[in-house]
């Protein structure tokens, strides 16, 4: 099958994904509520998980990243989460 | 032709010849010599000149070159060396004015040679010769500056490195004073290795002062360290790498520009970075031109590479030649020095997108994310269609390949969140953060257990192969089976790109695919090079 050419070219393709920028500080929602690394919050598709990041994509915005437990580790809008005091 | 090889010699020792013209011009001043030159030039003589030099000048030229301390005559060369003919044989030497290449540096010798016989007299012929020699020399700051300029031209990086290094010093001792006189918003004008680590310094610090006060000090603190660490892993690096440094940071740290409240310093850094790069790339040109001329005493050779650190320099900036003669680098300033290859660059390649060249941007797999109505974040993986067909002859469809490469993207963004950014003070040095973050990639893709992504694979010949075996080629990430994978993904926390050997080896030792080509390799840009 392979016949090894060493004029052969390796095709290059990159792959381009934007990691976000982590946030240090705490996270105040407008309805004044703080969120912080550790805070445990709840989700109505994901359950209750912890925060692990908070970090914000130039093109989304501030974002959540969460250990939901069984259902893996994801990323939310923190406008879409409710903190579990 | 003998008599042409000695003009065009002129020429190119223009650096030596005023030199030469100026310990001669005592010996002409002889009373023995000057009755040699009378003797030998009577024959053409038409004016009560004592001068060949003078004989064809007026009045006023001559009192002008004497009020100068000029007005001794000066000895012709060039005409009657070793092997040259003389230009009644040869060709005629034509004058002209002499010109100023570039301000107060450069003039070009204001004779040219035009290769035909003439028949000019004699006497025509050293009159004019004459008069070409005559202007030449009768503008020795034209010269000095000339020749100084000759010798900015070879400066070097030996005690340029030096002063740059004391910069940074001193910088630790500045950044004290940094957060409120504006110095490291100027610095971070220049985002790299050393004031990326500043920039998430200062930038938390910023925060802090903002809601308390009492955390300026611990900032100040944490910028100090910062710097000193910058400063340690400065010092460590080989020359060639100082010099690099030294183009795309140590300016910023030493040459602070700009003043202003403290409550302006986060305005400032977002207004440096878009408008003050052009002022620090000038004036790093500056500097490193007035570093050459200290360097250049000590060693010519140090000079040469502080002349091609500072064209590497230039290059990622992607100067053009008219904006380098503004910034003040004389026109055919970098002529002889080698083109530096990709390789070169281990440090911060301003603008690499980590890709060798001739990537086109359509061969690219594009990671982007979007929000669900319910909030989530989901990612959106567009996947080109060289990796498509690769995986179709391998047997594997689009929404498999999507599948893997959102795992890998997963993963990447998994160990991300463990690690945390790059942190000088946390993990030391970029490399070490690399590598920290291709084996916890690695751990976590094992982890996952999926059959269809390899980690460090290796292979020999089209085969897979153990780890480490003499001549196979290991690869970050094999994607498919593992046996025959439809693609390669390489990691790319190091600026390093692929040398040739491996490139060869690739080629060599990959499984081809089922048609004979070679799988693609996709090159997976991770912090800290985003």
């Amino acid at each position: 099958m392979d016949e090894r050419k060493q004029d052969q070219k390796v095709p290059q393709v990159e792959m381009e994904m934007q990691l976000p920028d982590i946030l240090d500080g705490p996270l105040e929602l407008e309805n004044g509520v703080t969120l912080n690394e550790g805070d445990m919050v709840e989700h109505a598709e994901l359950g209750k998980g912890k925060i692990l990041r908070i970090w914000t994509y130039t093109t989304l915005g501030t974002c959540l990243y969460v250990d939901w437990g069984a259902n893996g580790k994801q990323e939310v809008h923190p406008g879409y989460v409710r903190k579990v005091v | 032709m003998a008599y042409e090889e000695g003009e065009k010699n002129l020429e190119r020792a223009k650096v030596l010849r005023p030199s030469e013209v100026s310990r001669r011009e005592g010996q002409f001043t002889d009373e023995n010599k000057q009755g040699e030159w009378t003797k030998a030039t009577e024959s053409n003589r038409v004016t009560n000149r004592q001068s060949a030099t003078h004989e064809c000048l007026t009045d006023e030229q001559i009192a002008d070159l004497e009020r100068r301390g000029l007005g001794q005559k000066f000895e012709i060369t060039g005409l009657s060396g070793p092997g040259n003919g003389s230009a009644e044989d040869t060709g005629t030497v034509t004058d002209y004015r002499p010109q100023e290449v570039a301000k107060n540096q450069s003039f070009a010798l204001g004779m040219d040679y035009e290769d035909k016989r003439d028949h000019r007299s004699v006497y025509k012929k050293m009159t004019e010769f004459a008069q070409a020699a005559g202007k030449r020399a009768a503008d020795p700051e034209g010269w000095k500056s000339y020749i100084q300029g000759e010798l900015d031209k070879m400066i070097g990086v030996g005690e340029g490195l030096n002063i740059a290094k004391d910069s940074t010093k001193g910088a630790v001792a500045a950044g004290w004073n940094a957060l409120t006189d504006g110095t490291v918003a100027t610095c971070l004008a220049k985002p790299n290795a050393i004031n990326d680590p500043l920039f998430h310094a200062v930038g938390g610090a910023l925060t802090a002062m903002a809601e308390d006060p009492n955390a300026v000090n611990q900032a100040l603190e944490r910028v100090g360290v910062t710097i000193l660490n910058a400063s340690e892993r400065y010092s460590a690096l080989p020359n060639r790498e100082k010099g690099h440094v030294i183009g795309e940071t140590m300016f910023g740290l030493a040459n602070p520009e700009g003043s202003t409240e403290g409550g302006e310093l986060a305005l400032k850094i977002a207004d440096g970075v878009a408008t003050h790069v052009d002022a620090a790339v000038m004036k790093t040109i500056q500097q490193s031109l007035k570093a050459a001329e200290e360097a250049a005493k000590s060693s010519p050779e140090v000079a040469q590479e502080m002349k091609q650190m500072l064209q590497n320099y230039l290059r990622g900036k992607g100067l053009t030649g008219p904006e380098l003669e503004y910034a003040g680098v004389p026109k055919g300033y970098f002529d002889g020095l080698e083109t530096a290859k990709p390789d070169d660059h281990v440090l911060f390649m301003k603008g690499d997108k980590g890709l060798p060249q001739g990537v086109k941007p359509s061969e690219q797999v594009l990671v982007t994310e979007h929000f669900t109505s319910s909030g989530r974040v989901v990612n959106d993986i567009q996947v080109s269609d060289e990796v498509l067909k690769a995986a179709e002859l391998q047997g594997f469809d689009k929404e498999a390949v999507t599948e893997k490469l959102q795992k890998i993207a997963d993963a990447v963004k998994d160990v991300y969140a463990q690690l945390g950014k790059y942190d000088a003070a946390k993990y030391g040095s970029e490399r070490a953060y690399g590598n920290r973050f291709h084996e916890m990639l690695r751990q976590s893709l094992n982890n996952a257990g999926e059959p269809a992504i390899s980690t460090e694979a290796s292979y020999l010949k089209g085969h897979t192969s153990t780890w480490g075996k003499l001549g196979s080629s290991r690869i970050d990430i094999s994607l498919g089976d593992a046996q025959e994978p439809f693609a390669s993904v390489c990691l790319k926390t190091l600026k390093a790109t692929p040398s040739p050997q491996q490139e060869r080896g690739w080629i060599r030792n990959l499984p081809h695919l089922k048609d004979g080509s070679i799988p693609p390799r996709m090159y997976l840009k991770l912090p800290p090079e985003q």
